[in-house]
């Protein structure tokens, strides 16, 4: 029996088994946020007509509230959708299955560069309990794709022959998955063709490289294309040089100086420009800082529970001692990994403030490495003293899921679910005024997401539309519409009975002056009364 | 090391001093509260063996409500008795132990690595470095104890040599004990520092294992009191408390979540939590761009600012860490690097996000790691046969550092007090002479505790302002001041909130009041003065009724 678990097959297919179980385990954890459900209800509305969420044929750019959002990620969850229909289950098993593929290749990786079993073994294990990836396979998210597809591509490109029009496909898809691709993979493809690829002819290398290049090109030029796509890049990927508190700072502390009397050219010597390469710099440093590895791995608490690290809190011991290795001793190869860290990261110094975990999650199958190099310099019953605590930080954070849920209830609300099922069922008999900040976010998407059927798309006249947000939706069975009321709108008493209407604290607080009765009103996970049912006679 | 060597580290030491010195009175430009407070306690002490308060020689002094550990105040006694009531007074003992580190950290590293080469670039690095500069100008006694560990460390190297000298065996306990006395976070701090000290160099130890176990009681010894103390003492056990992990507002939030939840094996899991947010914590101390960047928080402009080291050092602190590990050439070189690990081990017991007070020691062992770089640096710079392009980088790297040294002192000396001045209780000194400039055209005089420059906040040492620059007699104050509900009250002054409803019905009175009291219009015949923060802004108006 034990005999056969150390056959290479049996043995990742033993852990692939293990990580999709605790992959699985609570599934419908965590709720979704308002982007998220908004791919699931695009996904459903492409799988079930062909269009998008805006009423668009199989559009090659999609709509988000912070950003334009890349195509990939939206169509793989058109898959799993298309499988398993309208569900929570549909949405989310196309990233596990995904997370899974890295935990394969991470394993094919560690045997390309060591013989040894164990660390494979490693490798991969560090992988399957690491409560990063584990968030990130529940959701439908740009960070699994993007790893996934880098992961596979340097395993293409590392193995002895590589499959030519794979690897192009590879390419072109991961640079359809999120814009920060566009910038890491032309490096990272040179870097890893050129580094550990030894089969390779310089001439064969020099092609892939430059085709890499060339396609790259035009699909950045293509997107740059449509209009206020250079907005979003410059809101989000280069958003440093938007920033205006760093020009202000320089302003400020230059003035400063030169009213307490230090000459103005000394000034300018030190307070200049070069202050953006260096907070860029400093914040690029920042996000692979160890506290982001095993503290807290996203620090907006999107991509991960509070205090969550991408590894297991214990790992950093192991992840030290694989440094150490590393420069000490380590082969040439092996050295080279801690080279990925800055390539694949790099882009993350322009983002500033925001740190990007979409750049960090890059780089986890390379720290899985490394950690695994650690433990193969550990003594055994250490080793197996530092898994057990591994194992019991996951198992812990996954039985305690409760307060987590309501730590995260504006963020990510479950409690909308009840709320969204009710609006869709007095749809059906009247039109419905539903207010715009039942939730942190956009409220729509979960409208859309959680109740039985599709929407009619409220589309704008604009082709592709930058941050924008549905105001005014209807379902396809013809019922009534459901419209977004927005703080700048007023009620006004009526004796009509024409609406429903949901209200939010700050609407309830603006007609509280007028005579009205309150039907239904609605928790959040924290047991709050948010939302507020009216029974009759307000128009808006 | 010859004579040349002991001249440079001479120098080195004098820089340093000379740095941490040079116009010690101006900059900061003002004494803040824990200062102030500090200065008038010691005076309190030599004149009448009680703080202000009347309690005879305290270990906590209850000062501004926050209980501080009575070390740097008895060690001012001695500047004390020799400047007398000055303002520099208090800073002295930080100036002169912050020097001292310069010597301590070479003796230091040149007993761990046997070469005075780094050790001199160590010490040298360490001179210029901001944070070191920056406690040692103020009235901190992590310095102090910071001081005594570099010492301590050298000694216990050295006890593992034969030819020690024979005093080692009671000095190493007292440089080990001294620091724990001295501030809280070496309390934690010098405990594991031994641990590791043992874990590591046990091979050594064990042939001479009487003499540690000797030693090792004697520390015990030493350190009996301090245990006795804390757990008899609540004052020294209340400031350990207030500064706690456990006054994190996201940490207690997420401890009520647990309660509400009523888990099973609740226990279990908030040990859990407070462990993952005191590791995160701890983590995050290590952030190159609060340590190279912005830590020191001298300027409200985020990433525009301070860190503990130089950004120039950054750099060098990679390269340093990559030459230990690829070419440690002294025995035990993880030692250095568990000591920084465990330097940083209070700050992430604590409720503050980045406390750089608490890390002094982190940041010395850092900018020591940086010189390992300088020094590797060197080596390869030396391997450069071509003359001129030696020339060229020595100058580029000469000027950067001049650059980035003249920028930290601009920071430090103009950008701190324009963005912080509320932060040291500026303009309370200015407030305090003309009050007493004024004490005798009225009858009262009652001054505002709360100011602020975007935000009201309260001010704490507003009596030990009055006290100090009104050369209030110690002995008298103790007995003339009175602390009521309403506020603090001694000889004509009142320290109380303002109530404008009532208060500007009396008469032949001073009131010193900020805009957050007053109403948004006030008869201009009545302002005697105003009082500014430093960059100008309204901080305070004097108003004669």
């Amino acid at each position: 029996m034990l005999e056969s678990f150390k056959k290479p097959k049996n043995l990742i297919f033993s852990l692939l088994v293990l990580g999709f179980l605790l992959r699985i385990i609570n599934f419908s954890f965590p709720s979704f946020t308002s982007d998220e459900a908004r791919i699931a209800y695009r996904a459903f509305t492409i799988a079930k007509e062909g269009k998008d969420e805006l009423g668009r044929n199989l559009p090659i750019l999609f709509n988000s509230l912070t950003d334009y959002q890349l195509p990939v990620t939206s169509y793989i969850t058109v898959l799993g959708v298309f499988l398993f229909g309208k569900t929570d289950l549909g949405v989310r098993i196309p990233f596990t299955l995904l997370d899974l593929g890295i935990l394969y290749l991470t394993f094919k990786i560690s045997q390309l560069l060591t013989s040894k079993k164990k660390f494979s073994f490693l490798s991969a294990l560090v992988l399957v309990f690491s409560p990063g990836l584990i968030f990130l396979s529940r959701i439908p998210n740009d960070s699994i794709v993007l790893t996934f597809l880098t992961t596979l591509l340097f395993y293409l490109l590392a193995k002895g022959k590589p499959n030519l029009i794979l690897i192009t496909l590879v390419i072109i898809m991961s640079l359809l998955v999120s814009k920060f691709a566009w910038f890491v993979i032309s490096p990272f493809v040179i870097f890893t063709l050129f580094f550990y690829n030894t089969d390779l002819s310089k001439k064969t290398k020099i092609k892939i490289s430059t085709f890499c290049l060339l396609v790259t090109i035009p699909i950045v030029l293509f997107f740059l294309q449509i209009p206020q796509f250079i907005r979003g890049l410059s809101e989000n990927n280069f958003s440093i040089f938007s920033e205006i508190t760093i020009q202000n700072g320089i302003n400020k502390l230059r003035g400063q100086g030169i009213d307490s009397g230090w000459p103005p050219f000394l000034e300018k010597i030190i307070f200049n420009k070069t202050h953006f390469l260096i907070v860029g710099l400093l914040h690029w440093l920042s996000n692979l800082a160890p506290g982001i590895y095993f503290g807290q791995f996203d620090k907006s608490g999107v991509l991960g529970f509070t205090q969550m690290g991408a590894f297991a809190k214990i790992l950093i011991i192991p992840f030290f001692l694989g440094l150490v290795y590393l420069i000490r001793y380590g082969k040439r190869e092996e050295k080279l990994i801690l080279a990925f860290f800055f390539i694949l990261t790099f882009p993350a110094g322009f983002s500033y403030p925001s740190n990007s975990p979409v750049l960090i999650a890059l780089t986890l199958p390379f720290a899985a490495l490394v950690i695994a190099f650690g433990l193969l310099n550990l003594r055994k019953g250490l080793v197996i003293g530092i898994i057990l605590i591994m194992i019991l930080e996951i198992g812990l954070n996954l039985l305690y899921l409760a307060p987590e849920q309501k730590n995260t209830y504006n963020l990510r609300p479950n409690w909308v679910k009840k709320l969204s099922l009710d609006i869709y069922e007095f749809s059906k008999s009247k039109p419905v005024i539903v207010s715009d900040d039942l939730v942190s976010e956009d409220i729509v998407p979960f409208i859309e997401w959680y109740n039985p059927e599709a929407f009619e798309a409220n589309s704008s006249n604009v082709v592709y539309p930058y941050k924008y947000r549905e105001s005014n939706i209807k379902n396809i069975s013809k019922f009534n519409t459901i419209k977004i009321h927005g703080s700048e709108q007023t009620f006004s008493s009526c004796k009509s009975d024409e609406n429903k209407i949901f209200l939010s604290k700050r609407d309830k607080n603006k007609i509280e002056i007028l005579d009205f009765r309150i039907a239904r009103s609605y928790k959040n996970d924290l047991d709050e009364e948010v939302a507020f049912l009216l029974e009759k006679g307000f128009c808006n | 090391m010859n004579k040349k060597g002991l001249l440079i580290l001479l120098l080195i030491t004098l820089f340093g001093g000379f740095l941490r010195f040079y116009k010690l009175d101006k900059y900061p430009i003002q004494l803040n509260h824990d200062e102030i407070s500090q200065l008038y306690d010691s005076a309190s002490i030599v004149e009448t063996g009680k703080d202000i308060y009347g309690n005879f020689l305290p270990l906590a002094f209850p000062s501004t409500g926050d209980f501080k550990i009575g070390h740097y105040i008895y060690i001012t006694v001695l500047p004390y008795l020799i400047f007398g009531m000055k303002e520099i007074t208090i800073r002295i003992p930080a100036a002169f132990f912050g020097t001292l580190i310069i010597p301590a950290v070479f003796l230091f590293i040149n007993q761990f690595t046997k070469n005075w080469k780094l050790a001199l670039i160590s010490s040298v690095t360490l001179a210029i470095t901001p944070s070191e500069i920056f406690y040692s100008r103020k009235s901190f006694e992590n310095v102090i104890g910071v001081f005594f560990i570099f010492l301590a460390l050298f000694f216990l190297l050295r006890s593992l040599e034969k030819k020690e000298k024979k005093l080692d065996f009671l000095l190493t306990p007292l440089f080990l004990a001294l620091p724990m006395y001295i501030y809280t976070s070496h309390t934690i701090a010098v405990p594991l520092i031994i641990m590791v000290f043992g874990t590591i160099f046990w091979r050594r130890i064990l042939p001479q294992y009487k003499k540690y176990l000797l030693m090792t009681i004697i520390w015990g010894v030493l350190i009996l009191p301090l245990i006795i103390i804390t757990i008899n003492n609540p004052s020294i056990r209340f400031r350990a408390n207030s500064v706690s992990i456990f006054q994190d507002i996201n940490l207690a939030k997420q401890l009520q979540l647990i309660e509400i939840n009523n888990l099973i094996f609740l226990w279990v899991y908030k040990i859990k939590v407070v462990a993952e947010y005191s590791f995160t914590k701890y983590l995050n101390q290590f952030d190159p761009a609060l340590v190279f960047g912005k830590g020191m928080y001298l300027t409200n402009q985020d990433m525009i600012g301070l860190g503990p080291l130089l950004l120039l050092q950054l750099p060098f602190f990679f390269l340093g860490i990559l030459y230990i590990l690829r070419f440690s050439f002294f025995d035990h070189w993880k030692f250095i690097f568990v000591l920084l690990f465990l330097s940083m081990v209070p700050s992430g017991l604590t409720f503050e996000a980045f406390s750089p007070h608490r890390s002094i020691l982190a940041f010395s062992l850092m900018s020591i790691i940086s010189s390992f770089g300088v020094f590797w640096f060197a080596q390869i710079l030396q391997k450069i046969s071509v003359m001129s392009m030696k020339l060229v980088i020595i100058c580029i790297l000469g000027f950067l550092l001049t650059i980035n040294f003249i920028y930290s002192v601009h920071i430090y000396t103009v950008n701190f007090p324009y963005e912080k001045s509320q932060q040291i209780h500026y303009p309370y000194k200015d407030v305090a002479l003309f009050a007493w400039a004024n004490l005798d055209r009225f009858d009262q005089i009652i001054i505002d505790p709360i100011y602020g420059e975007s935000a009201p906040v309260r001010a704490v040492a507003v009596h030990y302002y009055l006290a100090f620059y009104g050369h209030y007699d110690p002995v008298k104050f103790q007995r003339d001041l009175k602390m009521e509900k309403s506020g603090i009250k001694f000889d004509k002054f009142s320290v109380r909130e303002i109530d404008w409803r009532k208060d500007q019905n009396l008469k032949n009175t001073l009131i010193i009041a900020s805009p957050w009291s007053l109403p948004t219009s006030i008869e201009a015949s009545k302002v005697l003065k105003t009082f500014t923060f430093y960059d100008k802004s309204m901080a305070f108006y004097a108003i004669k009724l």
